[in-house]
């Protein structure tokens, strides 16, 4: 289970005594929110994450804090068909200076560049590079916005137009 | 998930991107970040991989701290999956005397270090993230216990004087 990694980072620092370095009333607040997040998590887990209706009201009932830590650290990662499915970019659309932010290399440096672009922050990555990324993770490595929010919404788009349009700029 | 001494090989991605980040972070005077190896075989092309693995950075104390007029060595040992995965940074053992950092250990709580990890940040900007938390400590995630008390207590000048008096038994 990933969802919870940043509360495990702080919990795995209590192998000595739990009364120890935390007041009685912090601990106290802790295992209440201990106990809410876990029951969201079964609560989610029962109806299935592919429901956006249902997370879209689970996370309006969380508090803001919780909220964005709860959004990113859900489930292991985007679905292949999801990877496979994000829009190019094409090679004269990329400024000659612009790189992949996880390799760090030029993408005008590789002479045939397989170049996508994530749906709504736009950052651009080398296919490769996102895709291994992406299979882990579902946060968009500059901006951290939870990329697979969109994955409907990427679905119902039709992908094979905006390529035609795109086309039509070579010869204008 | 550490690699020391045992074989790793890195790939060309990998590869590719820590040669980047050497010649970034020699063209740089503001961080003391160098291969532990030293700068032999680093910089020629191909035969750099082993010396690439094992990064030692060595931190001033910021001067406004408790930690000023020492330095720490900061080891990053880099993994096999790097971007993917972060660096693993420690501190040597027994050498730190700080809330976020294991003292018999040198293992640093840091969230960029753990599930906040991405891909964008690079060698540099985790030891500047390092010795950022020198200077602004955590209490809420301790993984040194005596110091969190005391920092949370707001017991400041026995938080100094803890500081000082470890930095002064090496």
């Amino acid at each position: 289970m990933r969802q919870f990694v940043a509360t495990t980072v702080t919990e795995e620092h209590n192998t000595g005594d739990p009364a120890q370095g935390r007041s009685a009333g912090n601990a106290a607040g802790n295992t209440a929110h201990r106990e809410t997040r876990s029951e969201f998590q079964s609560l989610y887990g029962a109806l299935g994450p592919q429901d956006p209706a249902l997370v879209a009201l689970l996370t309006a009932l969380l508090p803001e804090s919780l909220r964005e830590q709860w959004s990113e650290k859900q489930g292991d990662g985007c679905s292949q068909e999801f990877i496979d499915s994000l829009p190019r970019v094409a090679a004269h659309k990329l400024a000659p200076d612009e790189l992949c932010a996880v390799c760090f290399e030029h993408f005008r440096d590789d002479e045939h560049p397989l170049v996508v672009q994530l749906p709504r922050c736009r950052h651009r990555f080398d296919l490769q590079c996102i895709a291994v990324w992406l299979a882990a993770n579902r946060t968009c490595p500059v901006c951290r916005d939870n990329v697979c929010d969109h994955q409907d919404r990427l679905k119902d788009l039709d992908t094979s137009q905006a390529e035609l349009q795109e086309d039509w700029g070579m010869y204008g | 998930m550490v690699m020391s001494g045992v074989e790793c090989n890195f790939t060309w991605a990998t590869m590719s991107r820590l040669m980047k980040e050497y010649r970034a972070i020699r063209a740089q005077k503001e961080v003391a970040l160098r291969p532990s190896g030293g700068e032999s075989g680093a910089g020629a092309d191909g035969d750099g991989e082993d010396s690439l693995r094992a990064w030692t950075a060595t931190l001033e104390g910021p001067a406004d701290s408790p930690y000023a007029g020492a330095s720490f060595a900061l080891d990053l040992e880099v993994p096999a999956t790097y971007p993917l995965a972060p660096p693993v940074a420690r501190f040597r053992p027994r050498a730190m005397p700080h809330v976020n950092v294991n003292y018999e250990t040198g293992e640093i709580c840091l969230d960029i270090l753990k599930g906040e990890w991405s891909p964008v940040y690079n060698l540099l900007y985790v030891v500047q993230a390092v010795q950022r938390l020198l200077r602004e400590p955590n209490p809420d995630s301790p993984l040194n216990l005596e110091l969190g008390v005391i920092m949370r207590e707001g017991d400041l000048a026995a938080y100094r004087g803890l500081i000082r008096y470890y930095i002064q038994q090496q």
